[in-house]
Parts: C-alpha cells; structure tokens; sequence
C-alpha cells in the first residue's frame, strides 16, 4: 500500500489541515474505485466515498495505529460498501455457493483454452461488458476479496486485516472469486474461438 | 504429493502458485502436473489471463477530478477543522445529501 505520501497520524489527529487533504489526496481515488467496484454506480460509489471520510474524520482521535491508515481507511469504505449492497438486495449468495471445477471434482468438462484469441477480442466494449457483469455477479464476500487483492493490490495480511478475517479465508475466497470470474468469462470466450474457428 | 486427486489438489493450490507464495516444493510438483496434463494446464492459463485482464481494465478507470473536487467540498476542510481542532465537525449528513449529484437532482424536483 502507498506508504510514502501518507501523512502523519499524529498531525491528523492535532487536526493539521495539510494532512487531511493530504489523506484525501492519496487515498480518495482508491477508495472511490473500491467503492465503483464493489456497487457498480458512480452516484453510489461517491456517497461511500464521502461518508467513508466523514467517518475517518470523525474517528481520527480512536485511530490506534494497530493497521496501516490506509488499512483502516479501506476498512471503513469496505463496511460503507457492504452496507448499501444489504440495503440493495438484503438476501445475498453464501460465500459457499458451489465454484464450477472447485466443488465438484467428478465433472468432466473438456476446457477450451481462450488464451490463444487474438489480442483485439479482449478490448472490445462487449468483452469489458461481459468482465463488469461476471465481477458483478460475485458475492459481496468474495467480490471484496478480489478487489482488495487483485485490483488494488493489498496483501493477504492486509486483507485480511481489512474484512477482519483469517489469511486462509482470505486465500480460499481469493481462490473462489478467480475461479468463478474464470468460469463466467470462459462461458463466452469459449464461444469466441468456435465462432473463429469456424469462420 | 499431488498423487491421486491431483487435478483437484493442482486447483486448490494454483493461487499460492500464481501469486508466488507455493513453496518450492509445491511449485516444482504443480509444474510436473502441468506438464502432462492440459486440462490443468488451460485452468492455470486462463485463470492468469483472467486476472491480467482485470488488471488492465481497472488501470485504465480513474476517478474524475470533479469527484475529489466536491468530496473536499463536502467535508470543507476550511471549517470543519479551524484552528481549534477540538471544533465538532459539521452535520456530516447534512453535508452528504447537499454535495452528492444524484441527491442535488432530488432535491431540484
């Protein structure tokens, strides 16, 4: 995590202005990305945006240090996020919900290897579609997890830290979102080398 | 050892292994096992080419500047910590509803 611009907890905590706006300054594009990924609506992903800063502001004075502030930042934003995806739809998917070739080992499915398309394929409108929509279908857990690894980086320790979890559940559900992001994507590139190889 | 269920064992193990925490050994037989099967060797491709392009979609998305622009506006760094930090903030929910688009067009109607 980006360690070298962060200000100083103690000048945040004497209320040093510089150093709020230094805060905004390195972490508020971070945060509104985890927040677009996580609810897919821009106007939504700017109220978490703001009540995660409002929130840290607010809360500056407990901040312990025991996490990163970036960790604790993310820690907050990550709640907001989850909150308003219950308030969308309360009844979400178990993190248990079986993962193509993960649960269910006797399935004998032949795998086409989509790699192999030409580079042009995965820039186009629909394939940045079709990757929005198979992260949207994640669960929330999950969702979060890949996020938080795969997107902005942050390691097993500091994930775990964030969702206050295990660094195993923070594994298994990593592995658990890649494979079902693999699972949905291979669906449609599948059909994109049949239909290249037939042409 | 990857031995009977290996196929399975390979899946459980290929994060670690993608993201370079596998041990050595685990590596080394994860490699073997790639090597003579091209089921698991496909899962493992697309599974890195699955990553990858999230990683280079995400890099090309960057907030608009208009975004930071208000979120400063919304906690008015200015007044919410004077001199005196000892200060309350304002209404931070005040502050939402009054600098957040979506809630501006609401408040028009």
């Amino acid at each position: 995590m980006d360690k070298e611009n962060t200000p100083s907890i103690k000048a945040l905590q004497s209320g040093d202005r510089e150093a709020y706006a230094q805060m905004v300054e390195v972490y508020s594009p971070k945060i509104y990305h985890l927040a677009l990924r996580m609810v897919d609506n821009p106007h939504e992903a700017e109220d978490i945006l703001q009540e995660t800063f409002l929130n840290a502001f607010r809360a500056i004075d407990q901040f312990e240090g025991r996490s990163s502030l970036g960790t604790w930042l993310y820690r907050i934003a990550t709640n907001q996020a989850l909150m308003h995806l219950r308030k969308k739809s309360p009844t979400l998917i178990s993190v248990d919900e079986p993962i193509p070739g993960l649960d269910d080992p006797d399935q004998n499915r032949e795998l086409v290897d989509w790699c192999c398309l030409p580079e042009d394929e995965f820039i186009t409108a629909e394939t940045h579609a079709k990757l929005k929509d198979a992260i949207q279908d994640l669960s929330p857990t999950l969702k979060t997890v890949f996020i938080l690894r795969d997107l902005h980086h942050l390691t097993t320790r500091e994930t775990a830290q964030v969702l206050d979890i295990s660094e195993s559940a923070v594994k298994t559900r990593l592995l658990r979102a890649r494979l079902q992001l693999r699972d949905s994507l291979s669906s449609y590139f599948s059909e994109r080398v049949k239909e290249i190889d037939n042409d | 050892m990857i031995e009977h269920n290996s196929c399975q064992d390979l899946l459980q193990g290929l994060s670690a292994y993608i993201d370079n925490e596998a041990s050595m050994a685990i590596c080394e037989e994860i490699e073997r096992h790639l090597a003579e099967c091209d089921n698991c060797r496909i899962m493992m491709d697309t599974l890195r080419k699955t990553i990858s392009l999230y990683q280079i979609v995400d890099a090309a998305d960057e907030m608009p500047n208009e975004i930071q622009e208000r979120l400063l506006k919304t906690l008015t760094i200015e007044d919410m910590w004077p001199e005196d930090s000892s200060n309350p903030p304002v209404d931070p929910q005040a502050t939402i509803i009054r600098n957040t688009p979506d809630h501006d067009e609401e408040n028009q109607t």
